[in-house]
């Protein structure tokens, strides 16, 4: 055996000695287990409330069949259009019952990310006019402080560094307090064998313990149930978990390079993960605020109001009306469906779509920008770019939240885009059920109404995973190459 | 025609300076295999300088400083090969006991010492055989310092270089110090303690060297002066 594998081999013996490793070791442990129940208790509740939601939009449809069948007898009372599930606009207003929903990734445990702020199920209803996609979110700069739920992205991003620098932070440093280091530099040895021997051994000791605790966490808590699927995107993490260690380890060499006693280095360590973990996110923040216009939805909800005001007083509402329903083949000619509360309701909701769409793509575009200058500035720490990292692998972050709002904008689009044909087909030519029943109108479609199809890119925790790795083994790499320049002789 | 072998040590017309001070002032010295050399100072003379120079910790600004005819500023780990050091104070890892960090260090040097034969060069050193697995936070400076030794031993230097060795120790341990340089002296290992030490000097010294402002002012031969007289030269050449 070498030189350097059997000095490798003498220095792990000795980390593993000591009773500090063990200590922060099963302390890790304790966190990445209690962060891995969260995520795992997070998705279980996630999950719950998607089929809570499944099962209200099925007992929806059971309520507008059963519905139907009570008012599809022949009677001298008389029910409402809101009241009347045969009536599509009725049905559409007051029967239907349907969601979009971000169902969560089979690594979704791994991370919180926005999921504590953005919404993963939005009802979808046209009961009352909205002006916005019925969602009260802001996506916001996602690059804010990493402080927030202690979840297992918290504990690898924010704790595995503490736990590094409290194994590899007086590397070195300790023995030049201690005077061992001048009886090691006059062995036959160079400073960079050494160094490697030390910093080599606890990088493998972190690396292979904080690796092996991680997989046994999520697996014991049951956060991930099954890697069928996700294969690569575990070993991108893994490799990137590995990368991120490595990094931080680097860094205690090479402040350990600067020769200033074991207090001096670990107060730079501290200091340095507080930088990159509260004040580089805090002032990422700030910058993306800065760098990017955000629009006001105070301004546009006045925009709204306006229109509405526009449409309900005075003459614009029947003009408007009457415009729209010229476009309809065979509608010109009814003057009376101007009056019609369904027809009035559909011109409405297109000259508000008309006139307020600017607004809202003032609103898409800021989200798109701040998301993708949120990707750039996360780069400017390790914590945030391999906190970004998990939550692509988790399908928690931000741009999987905008695209799910997007898509669940589109979704409603798409129900009015049903609904509207049905409606001024009953608007034009009202064909009753029976004659004297209450249910008087033919709609049943009710199983036809389109569902909602929820999309998961899992290609994205891949491209999310492989960046940061790419990022995180550069800046390692960048912080190791001073040390080696540095570790060239022995301190006098 | 036969050349003499090179010496151990040669350190020639060395000038070292940290800023504007002169630590060394064209410090000239060579010693032979088997010499055991004595370097005497005041705080402040230049001894620890030497040691540096001669580990390759620092580089002369002028001058040479050669072991075994290697150039120790240019090729310090090379030249390390030949020298063993014992600093004042043994700084062993506490939580390892007298024999791992012997073959710690040993490691280090790139030896890989059986269990046996470091047992064998620690009792050679002079530590007791219960000590040898007790945890070395617990040894006093002697004990350390034994251990020091072993390395030493082990490592079949060339030369050995010994900083304040005596310091702090008592006098038995001294006096086992003594032997033990005595005995490396005797199996070809040249010797170069920096010391105050005038008594162990006279005892185990073939040569002394008066160093102060950096250079060598007087050499004296020990076996020629007892021990008052060697003290009151020591004194009169730091007064003049």
């Amino acid at each position: 055996m070498s030189r350097a594998l059997r000095l490798l081999a003498v220095e792990t013996g000795m980390v593993l000695r000591e009773k500090l490793t063990w200590a922060v070791l099963a302390t890790l442990f304790a966190a990445l287990l209690l962060g891995a129940h969260m995520g795992a208790a997070r998705v279980d509740a996630e999950r719950a409330a998607l089929a809570g939601a499944a099962a209200e939009e099925a007992r929806a449809v059971a309520t507008a069949r059963e519905t139907f069948a009570r008012y599809a007898q022949p009677t001298p009372a008389k029910i409402n259009a809101w009241q009347d599930p045969t009536n599509a606009f009725g049905y559409m207003t007051q029967f239907l019952t349907v969601h979009a929903v971000k169902p969560p990734s089979p690594l979704a445990a791994l991370a919180t990310g926005q999921s504590d702020v953005q919404p993963a199920l939005v009802r979808v209803s046209f009961g009352s006019s909205t002006v916005f996609d019925d969602v009260a979110y802001e996506l916001g700069s996602a690059v804010r402080l990493k402080l927030g739920a202690f979840d297992f992205a918290f504990v690898l991003a924010v704790l595995v560094p503490l736990a590094v620098i409290a194994l590899a932070g007086t590397r070195l440093s300790a023995e030049g307090d201690s005077g061992t280091l001048r009886l090691i530099a006059a062995q036959p040895i160079g400073p960079r064998a050494v160094a490697g021997a030390k910093f080599g051994a606890v990088a493998g000791i972190l690396v292979a313990a904080i690796l092996a605790q991680a997989g046994f966490a999520l697996w014991a808590t049951g956060a991930i149930r099954s890697v069928a699927g996700t294969t690569t995107t575990l070993a991108l993490l893994a490799g990137t978990l590995a990368a991120y260690i490595l990094l931080w380890v680097a860094a205690c060499a090479l402040v350990a390079t600067l020769w200033r006693g074991a207090v001096a280095a670990l107060s730079i360590l501290v200091l340095a993960w507080t930088l990159f973990t509260v004040v580089v996110p805090a002032a990422a923040s700030l910058a993306a605020d800065l760098l990017t216009d955000k629009p006001s939805r105070i301004a546009a909800i006045d925009a709204s109001r306006q229109v509405q005001d526009d449409f309900a007083n005075g003459s614009a509402g029947p003009r408007l009306t009457a415009q729209w329903l010229n476009r309809i083949p065979g509608a010109a000619e009814r003057a009376d469906l101007v009056e019609a509360p369904e027809i009035k309701r559909l011109a409405r909701d297109a000259h508000y779509d008309a006139e307020l769409d600017a607004h809202r793509e003032s609103f898409r575009t800021y989200d798109r920008q701040i998301a993708a200058l949120s990707r750039w500035l996360a780069l400017a720490s390790p914590v945030t770019t391999f906190d970004f990292a998990l939550q692509g692998a988790a399908g928690t972050d931000a741009g999987r939240h905008a695209a799910f709002l997007a898509s669940a904008a589109a979704y409603r689009r798409t129900l009015r885009a049903f609904f509207e044909p049905r409606i001024v087909a009953q608007a034009l030519n009202p064909v009753p059920v029976c004659g004297g029943c209450q249910a008087r109108l033919d709609f049943d479609a009710y199983d036809a109404v389109p569902r909602f199809q929820p999309t998961l890119d899992l290609d994205t925790g891949h491209d999310a995973s492989l960046r940061a790795l790419a990022w995180l083994t550069a800046v390692g790499v960048g912080l190791a190459l001073p040390a080696w320049v540095r570790l060239r002789i022995w301190p006098a | 025609m036969r050349h003499a072998p090179d010496p151990v040590l040669a350190i020639g017309d060395v000038v070292k300076r940290f800023g504007g001070r002169t630590a060394l002032d064209g410090l000239t010295l060579t010693l032979r295999a088997g010499e055991v050399f004595a370097l005497l100072g005041p705080n402040g003379a230049g001894k620890t300088t030497t040691i540096n120079l001669i580990l390759g910790f620092l580089r002369a600004d002028t001058g040479t400083v050669r072991v075994c005819g290697i150039d120790a500023g240019a090729d310090p780990i090379v030249a390390r090969e030949a020298i063993a050091y014992i600093p004042e104070q043994v700084a062993l890892y506490p939580g390892l006991s007298g024999r791992e960090n012997l073959r710690y260090f040993t490691t280090l040097a790139g030896l890989a010492l059986a269990r046996d034969e470091a047992d064998r060069l620690l009792e050679q050193a002079g530590l007791a055989v219960e000590a040898h697995t007790r945890k070395a936070a617990s040894y006093s400076k002697g004990m350390r310092q034994k251990v020091g030794i072993a390395i030493a031993l082990a490592r079949r230097a060339r030369l050995l270089l010994l900083d304040e060795p005596t310091s702090g120790l008592d006098p038995s341990a001294s006096a086992d110090f003594s032997s033990v340089v005595r005995a490396a002296a005797a199996r070809g290992t040249t010797v170069l303690m920096a010391t105050h030490d005038l008594y162990r000097v006279k005892e185990v010294a073939d040569r002394v060297g008066v160093l102060q402002a950096g250079r060598i002012v007087e050499e004296i031969d020990p076996a020629r002066l007892d021990h008052a007289a060697l003290e009151r030269l020591y004194i009169e050449r730091l007064a003049s």
